[in-house]
């Protein structure tokens, strides 16, 4: 119970406080405040290597996407086609694709015909102008594909590493994961800010330029479909798509979440999504899931679908199947 | 004898020596022509043609590359569409080739078993399709430029789809409806076409089996995680 | 007005006064804090990839930091319980301690998240009008809400209670005790709510269960009194304020029941995940022993339970009746649940993903210099508000000083 008071703030000391301010305090306080803020400064240093533009008056006062007027999105659709040309060396074709009436999107996913090369990852970082550091990096693609046991459905067991000489190996089979646009979806439900919804047509889209970085969504994702941007993406200029819409493919900045969106640039506008255009063995099958004469509604009806990880309680709007 | 003596006497051995380099020459023509539209290996004459031939062979006739159908749009250049096979005889059809097999097929007659003697031709067809042991399963027995249905009637080259629906009728079915095998372009079809991939396109019809394919690179560790492990080791170990 | 103006500037003259020790500490805070700075500087230019996470493991140090400091806020509350409501009189010299750590401690929670942001520009996104806000949806905005709620109703308790007494007059009952009422039930709601930030995400085996929120709160009440335990003997050391043994004596009995729930709910985990071989278990398998020949947290976590298991065995015997092994009781219970709830929570959440694939988690030095100066910062706030507060609990800091009067 001993206490020093060498070292405690005794009353005398306190006493200055009361005494007006003398030119000898004015001074050493100015001396220390000068000393306090060039630290500052030094600390804050790196803030100068900030690209202009890369935060803006702009960018602060954008509003959600769903609250822009068509004027306010057009605008910011030719500010962002011309950052990206200044960055990146591509103009764009840069636009914003509503939905479509009368469309919910559904993927089905024919396990006895994957094969596991690998062409859907590759065409979906292609389409997407995704990160990568060269042209095998497949960190930020979308899709991922799982070799597993024949005999496992047990996810716990599945190498998303494998690299034999050819696929399919004897004894395994092959499972793309992507975004499944889930219906009960974990990731619209813990957004804070609600940069992730769900459109009309059952997609899940990202607004990045409203999301703030959490990564919320990502500790959500039942089925790990989201990816995050680490860093500015580095996307070579010939590797460029330049097809590319608000809420799908444009090159999204750093800090911010994204995943895949069935390609809307291509599905809204009546076209496949890239992975299924590269398959080479037709193991996937997109379309409308309320047309009844569409090929989804075909393999819905007909073959012995499941859904992955069903016991959450996501519904996804993909789904996986056997021919035999 | 002592006739054919005075016969060659009489100057006639120039025209005889004519009529067997003629006879050499067409026979070795025809040997030569027999190779053309073979997989463009040269393979040893027969013992029948090297009787007749001394000179070297015909040179062979360049082949025009296969071209394949468009799948899918145009503008995707950035996406690889080729199908898994080139397919040969009916993209040469489109790109104008006379392919009339009874061109040889008439002077030939029908042969129903694939292994019991040497081919002339089709050297590089092996026929390895289920339980299939005869060729004339599914080739015309007088009509070669066709296939046969089960009744024997013909199934035009075009519709060789229908060929394969003989037999694989539920695949078929599924490929009719757009489940079996991949289509590229619109899936709405108010907004534009789709195109289906023809059977042969990813099936060779003499060895059907799906081949497998070298896949494209795998995943990587990612950059910033930590105590990656050697790329050696398998991520599966045998205890899980 | 014009006096709350006064007062707050004599307390800033009075930050500058003190002694050589005094200034070497805070000198040293402010170092460390700018350093910080400049890492976060440095993060925020270059993204997030001057941190070790990875799209598997997209939380790290910066909200295993924040869930562990969470937790401390909240036990200011077992200071408030015994002063308030089983009316001990001897814990209200230290209740305004506690208020002042769950101040200082909550804004770096704060400042945590914000660091752990991508666009931290971007915050306004969630306050409406102008933002949109995912309430009541989201427990990320639920979150939001209580730990602000908090702060503030932390600063009103304490800015009151201090300014009351700066002013050498008794403080009207209604203006703090609903207050101190309600702050309980908040305590208990930041880190409940906290936990359920976890708890809620059916797609994560590991954090998808009921034990976790409790575990959440046992462990806090465990890490805050250790913590106020050290600070009270630094108090008692370098100011002439009085603590007598009883507050630090009844929290240490606090600590006790609270660590003898936490380790037998371990035990409960421990045998629900183990008993049986599933793959269920991979990420409790993962942190324990190694998955897939991965095994990075594996040394932590034993250290962790071990350290866990050393402080309850000091605090159950009477060897922590002493000063000093409670004092090693309290360091190793703070350090094990610092470890526990950080690297024994977060990362096997991630581990492996939901596809089954796994990569490891470490901090890299941008990200442990940015956490450190979050820590020295709120180290900095801590001794700060200390040094204002207690000349004004001695009465040496009044509104009105009696200067002619002989020091004490």
């Amino acid at each position: 119970m001993s206490h020093d008071p060498q070292n405690e703030v005794s009353p005398r000391t306190v006493e200055q406080v009361y005494k007006p301010m003398n030119r000898r305090t004015f001074l050493k306080g100015a001396a220390a405040s000068m000393i306090g803020v060039a630290g500052l400064m030094a600390a804050l240093k790196p803030l100068l290597e900030l690209e202009s533009g890369a935060v803006t008056l702009d960018d602060l006062l954008q509003k959600h996407y769903r609250e822009l007027t068509r004027e306010d999105l057009q605008r910011i659709i030719i500010s962002l086609a011309q950052k990206e040309q200044r960055e990146y060396g591509v103009y764009p074709n840069l636009r914003d694709v509503k939905p479509l009436d009368g469309v919910e999107f559904g993927y089905a996913l024919n396990l006895t015909r994957c094969i596991g090369c690998r062409k859907c990852a590759n065409a979906c970082l292609k389409e997407n102008n995704q990160s990568r550091e060269d042209a095998k990096d497949l960190e930020m693609s979308y899709i991922r594909v799982l070799e597993l046991n024949k005999g496992a459905i047990n996810l716990e067991t599945s190498d998303p590493y494998y690299d034999p000489a050819l696929v399919p190996q004897e004894g395994k089979y092959y499972m793309p994961v992507q975004c499944h646009q889930c219906r009960q979806s974990p990731c619209t439900k813990v957004c804070p800010v609600q940069a992730t919804w769900q459109e009309q047509d059952g997609l899940v889209v990202v607004d990045y330029n409203w999301c703030i970085g959490c990564r919320y969504c990502m500790a959500a994702c039942p089925y790990d479909a989201r990816r995050f941007n680490y860093k500015k993406p580095t996307v070579a200029k010939d590797q460029i798509n330049p097809n590319q819409s608000y809420l799908s493919n444009r090159i999204r900045p750093k800090g911010v979440v994204e995943k895949c969106t069935f390609c809307l640039h291509r599905t809204r506008e009546g076209k496949y999504p890239a992975c299924q255009e590269v398959c080479p063995t037709g193991a996937r099958v997109f379309g409308n899931l309320l047309d009844p004469n569409s090929e989804i509604s075909y393999v819905l009806n007909n073959k012995r679908v499941y859904i992955l990880k069903e016991d959450v309680g996501t519904q996804p709007r993909f789904y996986y199947f056997f021919d035999k | 004898m002592i006739a054919i003596e005075r016969w060659i006497q009489r100057g006639n051995l120039r025209t005889l020596m004519k009529l067997g380099i003629g006879v050499v020459v067409s026979a070795s023509i025809m040997n030569g022509a027999g190779e053309a539209p073979s997989a463009g290996t040269d393979s040893p004459p027969t013992a029948a043609a090297t009787a007749f031939v001394t000179t070297s062979p015909l040179p062979s006739i360049a082949r025009p590359q296969a071209n394949q159908p468009l799948a899918g749009l145009p503008s995707d250049t950035h996406l690889d569409k080729t199908p898994p096979r080139r397919t040969k005889g009916l993209d040469l059809v489109k790109a104008g080739w006379t392919y009339n097999c009874m061109e040889c097929h008439k002077l030939f007659p029908a042969r129903w078993h694939y292994d019991d003697r040497p081919f002339n031709e089709h050297k590089d067809v092996k026929l390895e399709h289920g339980n299939n042991r005869f060729c004339l399963n599914c080739h015309h027995p007088t009509n070669r430029n066709a296939f046969v249905d089960y009744d024997g009637a013909e199934i035009a080259q075009a519709d060789v789809v229908k060929l394969c629906a003989k037999c694989h009728g539920t695949i078929y079915r599924d490929w009719e409806a757009g489940v079996h095998g991949r289509q590229n372009g619109f899936w709405k079809a108010e907004l534009g076409d789709k195109t289906k991939l023809r059977c042969i396109q990813c099936h060779d019809p003499h060895s059907p089996k799906f081949k497998p394919m070298q896949p494209l690179a795998p995943l990587r560790y990612p950059p910033r995680g930590a105590n990656p492990l050697p790329a050696t080791s398998p991520q599966t170990s045998a205890a899980h | 007005m014009r006096d709350y103006v006064t007062f707050l500037f004599r307390a800033w003259r009075l930050s500058f006064q003190g002694s050589a020790r005094y200034y070497a500490w805070m000198s040293v805070l402010t170092l460390i804090s700018l350093l910080g700075l400049h890492a976060w500087a440095r993060q925020f230019v270059d993204g997030l990839q001057t941190t070790g996470m990875t799209n598997q493991v997209s939380w790290g140090a910066y909200i295993a930091n924040f869930t562990f400091l969470v937790g401390v806020a909240a036990a200011a509350v077992m200071l408030v319980i015994p002063a308030y409501i089983y009316k001990k009189e001897h814990m209200h010299e230290v209740v305004l301690f506690g208020e002042l750590i769950a101040i200082a401690v909550i804004v770096m929670c704060l400042l945590f998240v914000t660091v752990d942001l991508g666009h931290p520009e971007r915050f306004h996104h969630m306050i409406p009008p102008f933002g949109v806000f995912n309430f009541p949806g989201s427990i990320l905005s639920w979150d939001v809400i209580v730990l602000n709620g908090y702060l503030m109703l932390n600063l009103h308790i304490a800015g009151y209670l201090l300014y009351c007494r700066y002013h050498h007059r008794q403080p009207t009952r209604l203006f703090y005790i609903p207050f101190v009422f309600l702050s309980i039930v908040w305590a208990v709601s930041i880190h409940t709510v906290t936990a359920f930030l976890y708890v809620g995400l059916a797609g994560r085996g590991y954090w998808h269960h009921p034990l976790v929120p409790s575990r959440f709160l046992a462990s806090a009440f465990v890490a805050g009194p250790a913590l106020m335990i050290v600070t009270f003997q630094i108090i008692r050391r370098t100011t002439r304020y009085f603590i007598c043994d009883e507050p630090i004596f009844t929290l240490r009995m606090i600590m006790t029941v609270a660590m003898i729930i936490n380790m037998f709910l371990l035990g409960c985990e421990l045998f629900t995940e183990f008993y049986y071989p599933t793959a269920h278990a991979a990420a409790a398998h993962y942190l324990f022993f190694g998955l897939h020949g991965h095994a990075g947290l594996v040394p932590w976590i034993w250290a962790a339970v071990s350290l866990n298991t050393l402080g309850l065995a000091f605090l159950m015997t009477p060897v922590s009746r002493h000063i000093t092994g409670l004092n090693v009781a309290c360091v190793a219970c703070f350090i094990g649940i610092w470890t526990e709830k950080g690297m024994g929570l977060i990362i096997p959440g991630f581990v492996p993903t939901p596809l089954g694939q796994v990569v490891e988690y470490l901090p890299t030095l941008n990200e442990t210099m940015v956490c450190l100066g979050i820590w020295a910062f709120g180290a900095l706030l801590f001794s700060w508000m200390l040094h204002v507060a207690i000349p004004i609990m001695n009465g040496s800091l009044r509104a009105k000083p009696d200067l002619s009067a002989a020091t004490q």
